[in-house]
C-alpha cells in the first residue's frame, strides 16, 4: 500500500512538473516576439539585473525580453551558430577580437563616455586586483609587494586561460615586460600562490572559506559583503601603481531578429537608473557618471576611488588573439 | 525490426562525434604537445583506476562484515559517492584538503567517487558466487586472510580487468574533477578538449582530440574480456553467516567516510546558504526556488527513464557478442559538444520545456553506454543461453523480449532509472551548455556560485544530491525484487 | 535416418571435422568423449548456435529430405536439454513448459489443443504434478531436469540433442532421472541424440554409439555391441 502511494506521489510530481513546463512553453508561444539577449547565468538569474531591466524595458517599449544563459565566451560563440539571439552581453575586452572574427556584429547608435567601438557598448566595469580580510595579513601595496614572502601560500588566484579576471591579470602583469621577464615574475610569484582555479568562482569560494587570505577579484567585491552580509571586514588592496580593469560589453548579433528593439536596448541599459540597477545587483562600476546627488551608498566610496583607474581608450583594453595567445602559452609554461 | 533497433542506437551515440566532425567541417588537427598530454592523462587515468579498485575491494570486504539489514543501508549510502556530482567532491576537498591539488587530486577524487560501485559489485558477486565457499571454509576454520588471498582475489580476478578498465576509461574522459582541481595542467582529453573550445575555438583540435579519446576508449574496452560466467540461471541470495564472518567491517569507513565528508561540509553550510539563499530572494513566496526543485524532479527522472528505456530498447533487440561489446565500449564525447548538439533539440528553442528535454537526452546519451557497461553487458551475457534455449524452441523475437528477457531485466531496468535519476539530479556540465537559463538545481547552485553564494550553492546541490538518493532508493527497492528467491 | 553430410569448423587450435555421420530418425544416438573432444561443439553446431565453416545436415521424412542446416534456427523444429537445465527461474515448471508450448504453436503450426493436452501428459508422466507451481529456481536439480525434458518434447521436435543431462546429478539421482527421460522419449518415440562422457549413462539403452576424438569421429557403430564392448 504504502509503496502505491510513494509511486503515485512520484508520478505526480512527474506529471505535474510536465504540466509546468508544457504551461510554460505555451506562454511563450503566445506573446510578442521577444528580444532574446544572451548573458551569463548570474546577471540573468532573479537576484541578478536581468530580470529587473527586462521587466522596465518592456514597460517602456512594449517588448518582453528574454535572456539566455551562456557562460563563458568559447562556449557562448558556439552556441550562437545553432541558437538564434539578437543581443549578447557580458563579453570582456579579452575576448572582443575573437568575436568579431567568429561573429557578425550591427554597429549600433548607443552614446557613452566610456571606451567603445561602432560594434560593442560597455555596460559596466570594474578594477581587478586583490581582496582581504582586514586583520588576516598586511595587504599588498603593489603588484611586485605580492612576491613578498608574508604571503605565502595565501593567494587564490583564477587561471587565465578559463577566467576572464584571471586574464586580466595576466596582461597586466605582462605590461611593460619581455616574455622572459614575465616568466621570472611568474615564477617568483609561485610560492606566494595557493590555488589557481579554473573560474572566478572557486577561487573565491576558497578565499571566503578561509583557505585562501588573497583572492584576484573586482573592486567591488567587497561591498557585496558590506551589504549582503554585513561584514565589514572585506577590503581591496589599492595600489599605488595602477589596477587592470574588467570591463563588460554587449553587442548586437548581424543575424539578430529584433535588431531595432536591440539597439533600443544598448541605448536602454545605458539609462542612470538603470547602470545604478547593474551595478546594484552585478556589483559593478557603471559605465555612466550617476548624478551626484543621488544616494548610492557605500559605492560611492568605491565609485571615486576608482575614478582615476578609468580606461582611456579601446586600444589600451583590448588585445589581440596573436598576444593573447602569446601570453596564456607563457603563462603555460611558467604557471605553478 | 531488431536490427533497425540496434542500428538506430548506434546512430544515437554516434551523432555527437559526426557533430563534432561537421562543425569542424571535416578538418581535424592535433594540438601542440600531443604526446605529453596522452602521457600525463593515461598516468592521472591509470592510476586513478588502480586507487579506485583498490579501495572499491577494501570497501566490499568491509560491507561484506556487517550483518545484512546494516549492510544494505550502508552499501546504498557508500553507492551515494558514486553518483554524488564532482562539484560537491570538489567543494568537499575545497573545504578539508584546499592545498593538495593536481594529479593527487585528481586521482584521490576519481578513487572516492568510483570505489562505491565497485564495492557494490565486490558485494554482489561474493553473495552470489561465493558464499557456499565461504561457508565451507567456515566449517572448516580456515582464516579469513588466507579466503581473500587465496579465494577472493581469484573470484574477482576475471572482473577486476573489467574493473579496472571501466575506471580508466571513466577518468581518461573525467570532466569536472580535473577541471576544478587539476590547475595548469590538462590531465584529461576532456579537458583538452573542453580548452581548444573555450578559449582556441580551434574545433578541428575539438574534433581530432574526441577522435582519439574515441578510438583509444574503444580498443581498450573493446579487447577487455571479462570472462562472463556462462550458466545462466537463478542467482542465489542466500544470506550466509560465513560472508559476514569473513568480511571485515572496520573497512567499511573507507567507504563511508569520504560520502560524510561531503555531508558535513554541505551541512556545515546550512545555516549560512539559508541566509544567502534569502538574501538572493530565492526563498519568499513565489520565488523561482519551487519551480526549480520541480523542474529538476522531472529532467532527473526523464532523464533517468530515458537512460534505461534506452539500455532496455538495445538489450531486448538481442544484440549478438561483438555488438555489446561496442555499445560497452562507448564513451559519450566532452560534454560540451554533447551538449551543443543538444541545441539542435527543439531547434533552437529557448523554452523551459526545450531545456529540459535537452538535458534530459543529454544526460541519456552520457550514461546509457556507462550503466551499459557497469551492469547490462554482463547481466545480458547471463541470459544468453535461455535466450539459446528459447529460440531453439521455435520462441519469436517478441516472445524471447518479453517473456523472457524483460521479466527477467526488470530489476536492472529499475536500478538503471535510479542510478540515472541520481545521476541526472547532479548534472551541470551538460545543462550549462545546452539549457537557456538555470531550470535545474545544479545549474541554480552555478549561477550562485557565481554571485559569491558559495554557501547557498552547497546547500542545493545537497537538496539534490537528497532528492537524488530518495529516486534512487525508491527506484533500487522496486529494482531489488529477485527473479526468483531461493528457499532453503 | 538423418545424415550429417558434413560438419566442419576451424576454431584455430582445434578443429571439427564430421563426415557422413548417421544420427537415428529412432531411438537414441549416443555421442560419447572425453572433455574436450567437441562434442558440445558439435551440438551447438547442429542447433545453429554456432556459424559453421561447412554444414550440411539432411534429415529424412515422409514428404522428403529436408535441409537442416540452410533453416533457421526457430525453423529447424528440434529440442535441447542443457546440462543445468536452463530453464527459465523467473517461471513455475509449469510455464516453462507452456512457454515451450506457445512457441511451438506460434512457429511450428502445432495445434493449440494437441499442444494442451500434450502438456498435462508430460507433467503427469514425468511425475511433475507437485512441482509444477514451484518457481524453476527453487526446484531440485532432478526435478529441473525433468521440466527441461519435458519442455524440449511439448513441441514434438524431430530430434531431441540432450547435452550431458545427467552430468549435474549425483550417481543415484542420476540412474533415476535417466530411467525416467528414456522411458518418456521411448513412450513419445521422439529420436534423441545423448551427449555425455559418462559409459554409464548408455546402459540398456537401444541404439548407435558415435566416439568423437580431437573433433573427429573414431567410432560409429549400434548400441547393443557397443555396450558390450564397454563392458569388455
Amino acid at each position: 500500500m504504502r509503496g502505491k502511494w510513494i509511486t503515485g506521489s512520484v508520478m505526480a510530481l512527474f506529471v505535474g512538473s510536465a504540466g509546468i513546463l508544457y504551461l510554460e512553453n505555451r506562454q511563450n508561444n503566445k506573446v510578442t516576439k521577444p528580444l532574446v539577449v544572451m548573458s551569463y547565468a548570474s546577471f540573468i538569474a532573479s537576484w541578478g539585473p536581468g530580470p529587473e531591466l527586462a521587466k522596465r524595458f518592456e514597460a517602456k517599449t512594449g517588448t518582453p525580453v528574454q535572456f539566455v544563459q551562456a557562460d563563458d565566451a568559447g562556449i557562448l560563440l558556439q552556441r550562437l551558430r545553432l541558437v538564434s539571439a539578437d543581443v549578447v552581453l557580458g563579453l570582456d575586452q579579452s575576448v572582443l577580437t575573437g568575436a568579431r572574427s567568429e561573429m557578425s556584429w550591427l554597429p549600433h547608435s548607443a552614446k557613452v563616455d566610456f571606451p567603445h567601438d561602432d560594434f560593442f557598448v560597455p555596460i559596466d566595469w570594474a578594477p581587478v586586483g586583490f581582496v582581504y580580510r582586514d586583520g588576516e595579513l598586511t595587504p599588498p601595496s603593489s603588484l611586485d609587494d605580492l612576491r613578498h614572502e608574508r604571503f605565502k601560500n595565501q593567494i587564490a588566484l583564477e587561471d587565465p586561460r578559463t577566467s576572464a579576471p584571471g586574464f586580466q591579470f595576466l596582461s597586466w602583469i605582462a605590461r611593460g615586460r619581455t616574455d622572459v621577464e614575465l616568466k621570472t615574475w611568474i615564477r617568483q610569484m609561485h610560492p606566494g600562490i595557493q590555488s589557481v582555479s579554473p573560474s572566478w568562482s572557486q577561487a573565491y569560494g576558497l578565499f571566503t572559506r578561509g583557505t585562501a587570505k588573497l583572492v584576484l577579484s573586482y573592486m567591488t567585491s567587497p561591498l557585496y559583503h558590506q551589504l549582503i552580509e554585513r561584514d565589514e571586514r572585506y577590503r581591496f588592496a589599492l595600489f599605488s601603481g595602477g589596477h587592470a580593469v574588467h570591463v563588460e560589453f554587449a553587442g548586437i548579433l548581424a543575424k539578430c531578429v529584433s535588431c531595432d528593439q536591440a539597439r533600443e536596448f544598448l541605448q536602454f541599459l545605458l539609462l542612470a537608473e538603470n547602470q545604478k540597477l547593474i551595478m546594484e545587483k552585478n556589483w559593478m562600476l557603471p559605465v555612466v557618471e550617476l548624478p551626484a546627488t543621488e544616494d548610492l551608498g557605500p559605492f560611492r566610496k568605491v565609485l571615486e576611488a576608482a575614478r582615476y583607474l578609468k580606461p582611456k581608450d579601446m586600444a589600451t583594453l583590448e588585445v589581440s588573439t596573436a598576444d593573447r595567445e602569446r601570453l596564456l602559452k607563457l603563462w603555460s609554461e611558467a604557471a605553478p | 525490426m531488431s536490427r533497425l533497433s540496434r542500428t538506430l542506437v548506434f546512430l544515437l551515440f554516434l551523432a555527437p562525434y559526426v557533430f563534432s566532425l561537421i562543425v569542424a567541417q571535416g578538418r581535424m588537427a592535433l594540438p601542440a604537445g600531443f604526446l605529453g598530454l596522452v602521457q600525463s592523462s593515461f598516468l592521472q587515468a591509470a592510476l586513478s583506476a588502480l586507487f579506485a579498485v583498490t579501495l572499491g575491494i577494501l570497501t566490499g570486504v568491509g560491507l561484506l562484515g556487517l550483518p545484512q539489514r546494516l549492510r544494505r543501508s550502508t552499501e546504498a549510502a557508500v553507492l551515494v559517492g558514486s553518483f554524488v556530482p564532482s562539484i560537491a567532491w570538489v567543494l568537499m576537498w575545497m573545504v578539508l584538503l584546499p592545498n593538495v591539488r593536481g594529479v593527487t587530486a585528481i586521482v584521490i577524487l576519481h578513487a572516492v567517487s568510483s570505489a562505491g560501485l565497485i564495492a557494490s559489485a565486490v558485494v554482489r558477486k561474493v553473495r552470489t558466487r561465493w558464499a557456499g565457499s565461504l561457508e565451507l571454509a567456515m566449517v572448516e576454520g580456515a582464516p579469513r586472510g588466507l579466503m581473500w588471498r587465496r579465494g577472493l582475489l581469484p573470484l574477482l580476478r576475471s572482473d577486476l580487468v573489467t574493473y579496472l578498465l571501466t575506471i580508466f576509461a571513466s577518468s581518461l574522459s573525467s570532466f569536472s574533477i580535473p577541471l576544478l582541481m587539476g590547475g595548469a595542467e590538462a590531465w584529461t582529453f576532456e579537458i583538452a578538449i573542453h580548452q581548444a573550445v573555450r578559449i582556441h575555438s580551434a574545433w578541428d583540435q575539438v574534433a581530432a582530440l574526441t577522435l582519439w579519446q574515441w578510438i583509444t576508449l574503444t580498443v581498450l574496452l573493446f579487447v577487455s574480456r571479462s570472462r562472463v560466467p556462462l550458466r545462466a540461471g537463478a542467482i542465489d541470495h542466500r544470506e550466509s553467516r560465513a560472508v559476514e564472518k569473513y568480511g571485515w567491517k572496520p573497512l567499511v569507513l573507507l567507504g563511508v567516510m569520504p560520502v560524510a565528508s561531503v555531508l558535513i561540509v554541505l551541512l556545515s553550510s546550512a545555516l549560512r546558504g539559508v541566509q544567502q539563499l534569502e538574501t538572493a530572494g530565492l526563498l519568499i513566496d513565489g520565488g523561482e526556488l519551487g519551480a526549480v526543485v520541480l523542474v529538476s524532479i522531472f529532467v532527473a527522472h526523464l532523464g533517468g527513464l530515458l537512460t534505461a528505456a534506452t539500455t532496455l530498447f538495445f538489450a531486448l533487440s538481442r544484440p549478438s557478442e561483438t555488438e555489446r561489446r561496442l555499445l560497452s565500449s562507448y564513451v559519450a564525447p566532452s560534454a560540451v559538444i554533447t551538449g551543443l548538439m543538444l541545441l539542435l533539440v527543439g531547434m533552437g528553442s529557448v523554452s523551459a520545456l526545450a531545456d529540459a528535454l535537452r538535458i534530459s537526452f543529454g544526460c541519456a546519451l552520457v550514461f546509457a553506454p556507462v550503466l551499459w557497461r557497469m551492469r547490462w553487458h554482463v547481466e545480458l551475457s547471463t541470459l544468453e543461453r535461455q535466450v539459446e534455449v528459447a529460440e531453439i524452441f521455435g520462441a519469436s523475437a517478441q516472445m524471447i523480449a518479453w517473456r523472457i528477457l524483460w521479466p527477467q531485466l526488470r530489476p536492472l531496468f529499475y536500478w538503471t532509472w535510479g542510478v540515472a535519476t541520481f545521476w541526472a539530479f547532479g548534472d551541470y556540465a551538460i545543462g550549462a551548455v545546452a539549457a537557456s537559463r538555470p531550470i535545474t538545481l545544479a545549474l541554480l547552485s552555478r549561477a550562485l556560485l557565481e554571485s559569491y553564494r558559495l554557501e547557498a550553492a552547497a546547500i542545493l546541490i545537497g537538496l539534490g544530491l537528497f532528492l537524488g538518493f530518495l529516486s534512487y532508493l525508491f527506484f533500487s527497492n522496486r529494482g531489488e525484487r529477485n527473479v526468483g528467491r531461493k528457499v532453503s | 535416418m538423418s545424415v550429417v553430410k558434413c560438419l566442419e569448423h576451424d576454431y584455430g587450435d582445434f578443429k571439427i571435422a564430421i563426415h557422413n555421420w548417421e544420427i537415428l530418425d529412432q531411438g537414441v544416438t549416443a555421442f560419447l568423449g572425453p572433455s574436450g573432444s567437441g562434442k558440445s561443439s558439435v551440438i551447438r553446431h547442429l542447433l545453429g548456435l554456432e556459424k559453421s565453416d561447412r554444414l550440411q545436415w539432411f534429415w529424412n521424412e515422409e514428404t522428403g529430405q529436408v535441409d537442416l542446416a540452410s533453416m533457421l534456427i526457430r525453423d529447424r523444429r528440434l529440442g535441447v536439454v542443457f546440462q543445468n537445465g536452463e530453464l527459465f527461474p523467473h517461471m513455475t515448471a509449469k510455464q516453462n513448459i507452456e512457454f515451450a508450448a506457445e512457441a511451438a504453436v506460434a512457429s511450428r503450426g502445432a495445434k493449440r489443443s494437441e499442444v494442451a493436452a500434450s502438456v498435462g501428459r508430460l507433467i503427469q508422466d514425468l511425475s511433475l504434478e507437485r512441482a509444477s507451481e514451484t518457481l524453476a529456481v527453487n526446484l531440485s536439480g532432478g526435478e529441473r531436469q525433468r521440466v527441461a525434458l519435458a519442455r524440449a518434447l511439448v513441441g514434438r521436435p524431430r530430434l531431441i540433442l540432450l547435452d550431458e543431462p545427467f552430468s549435474a546429478l549425483d550417481a543415484e539421482l542420476r540412474r533415476e532421472v535417466r530411467a525416467i527421460v528414456f522411458r518418456v522419449l521411448a513412450e513419445h518415440n521422439i529420436p534423441a541424440l545423448l551427449v555425455t562422457h559418462d559409459p554409464e549413462d548408455l546402459v540398456g539403452l537401444q541404439g548407435k554409439l558415435t566416439r568423437i576424438q580431437d573433433g573427429r569421429i573414431v567410432e560409429d557403430r549400434s548400441m547393443t555391441r557397443a555396450v558390450e564392448g564397454e563392458r569388455g
